[in-house]
């Protein structure tokens, strides 16, 4: 049972998303955490418990985190998926925001990738690739394209 | 559907209060803030009617989809009303947009954190909660504006980008004679298009959109590598007309002040489009007359430019 100042009781059911996605990171690490249903308030918690184990989001909004004006503190690294880099400048990690945008276009013949989106893929291939020690892999698989 | 609705929720403890005045409203804001928990009151006073517990007051019915299929029923009662989504998935999918609710008859008011490109919603109408405790005890919720509108136009821009092609991006294009106008050709381009400005360090930017929140982030970046840059969002390029001097003869201005009163959101889907329709009905066969595609003669005109720079500044 949990209380609220005026709205009354109300069960676990009836949590915000935001905690609940909280909850979830905390508790079950394998669960993909969509950052469109956390608010502002939510994230230092996401980065409190990103401090004891992996957690991983879905960016379908940007969140800088290592804005420690905003959120009170800053993380140490992000790694991110689509390039494969663990990011530990605010700088160069704010550029992934292009991730986020859908500029891949489609058309009557079909989906035509945006030329940054390619630049992207070209870049890292044949490149090995580089991840911090505590690696995503273990729960995804990347699977090379030629194969 | 037309007009500015109200709607007011009481419990034995909170007053919440919302206005809507558009086709497409966004809420947004901190986590536990009552977005979701405004959709459950509203859908147990659909299944018990006004109670001791539950208050609505509001002039149109409200109701709650809870699915991509419940709306699509909704939708196609043609009933006029407003309806709550919170935090669904299928918002994001273009289907919602273009075939659901394009053509609905009914406003939408939307919970979610989501920027989305597809669909024209205002950057005015993205709300955020606040609290106040009122004398009697009780807690009144409303809903403020989540962007305000700033920058000033101080400083003489090396670059402009407008979201318009075609004839918007012309009347800049001499608008803005000494600096280079960079048409991004649609609203989802302008942040591809000022992100490359940035990174390549260009400095003293102008950018002109019709409402697209990820700039805001833009304009954090711009300022961390000290680049002056200035968002100006407005209507769209025809309110600019509409608002100018120049077309002091429509008496349009009541028309541009209350909006919803005149803008039926079975035919026009944004505000834009109502303008940009006005403006070609009003101007047609006159020596100013207005397409989208081609800047006729007059709109080249010093004075004329000058009043449409004068609604700029005001504007903002």
């Amino acid at each position: 049972m949990f209380m609220h100042e005026w709205r009354g009781d109300y069960c676990g059911d009836h949590l915000p998303a935001g905690i609940k996605v909280i909850l979830l990171a905390k508790y079950s690490p394998e669960v993909l955490v969509d950052l469109s249903y956390c608010g502002d308030n939510c994230i230092p918690y996401l980065m409190e418990i990103s401090r004891e184990q992996e957690v991983t989001v879905v960016g379908t909004r940007f969140i800088d985190f290592f804005n420690k004006d905003l959120y009170g503190e800053s993380l140490e690294g992000v790694y991110v998926m689509n390039d494969d880099t663990y990011y530990t400048d605010s700088e160069k990690y704010r550029e992934t925001q292009k991730y986020m945008c859908d500029w891949n276009e489609e058309t009557e013949e079909g989906l035509i990738l945006h030329s940054e989106y390619y630049k992207e893929v070209e870049h890292r291939l044949g490149e090995k690739l580089v991840r911090p020690e505590s690696s995503l892999s273990k729960y995804i698989k990347i699977v090379n394209d030629s194969e | 559907m037309k007009g500015r609705y109200k709607v007011v929720i009481e419990t034995l403890k909170e007053t919440i209060t919302l206005e809507v005045k558009r086709k497409y409203t966004i809420l947004r804001g901190f986590t536990g803030d009552g977005k979701s928990y405004i959709a459950e009151l509203l859908l147990s006073w659909a299944a018990k009617g006004n109670s001791k517990e539950i208050k609505v007051y509001s002039e149109l019915d409200v109701q709650v989809a809870v699915s991509l299929k419940s709306l699509k029923g909704l939708v196609r009662f043609e009933d006029e009303s407003l309806i709550f989504i919170d935090e669904l998935d299928f918002v994001r999918i273009k289907e919602f947009y273009k075939d659901v609710t394009k053509k609905a008859n009914q406003y939408f008011i939307i919970c979610s954190r989501y920027s989305f490109s597809y669909f024209p919603y205002s950057i005015d109408e993205v709300y955020r909660t606040s609290y106040k405790d009122s004398t009697t005890g009780r807690v009144v919720t409303s809903f403020q504006p989540l962007f305000i509108r700033y920058g000033s136009l101080s400083f003489k821009p090396s670059y402009v980008v407008v979201e318009d092609s075609n004839s918007g991006y012309e009347f800049y294009k001499s608008l803005f004679k000494d600096s280079k106008v960079i048409s991004s050709n649609g609203n989802t381009n302008v942040y591809k298009t000022v992100d490359k400005l940035i990174k390549e360090s260009k400095n003293y930017l102008y950018v002109i959109i019709d409402g697209a929140d990820g700039l805001v982030r833009l304009k954090e970046t711009a300022e961390r590598k000290s680049i002056t840059m200035c968002i100006l969002v407005q209507e769209s390029f025809e309110y600019l007309i509409l608002r100018s001097r120049v077309c002091n003869w429509c008496k349009i201005s009541e028309e541009l002040d209350r909006t919803y009163d005149y803008c039926e959101s079975s035919k026009d889907v944004s505000w834009e489009r109502y303008y940009t329709k006005r403006l070609e009905e009003l101007t047609k066969g006159t020596k100013m007359e207005y397409t989208k595609s081609k800047l006729r003669e007059f709109y080249y005109k010093n004075s004329v430019q000058k009043s449409v720079y004068e609604v700029l500044e005001m504007e903002e």
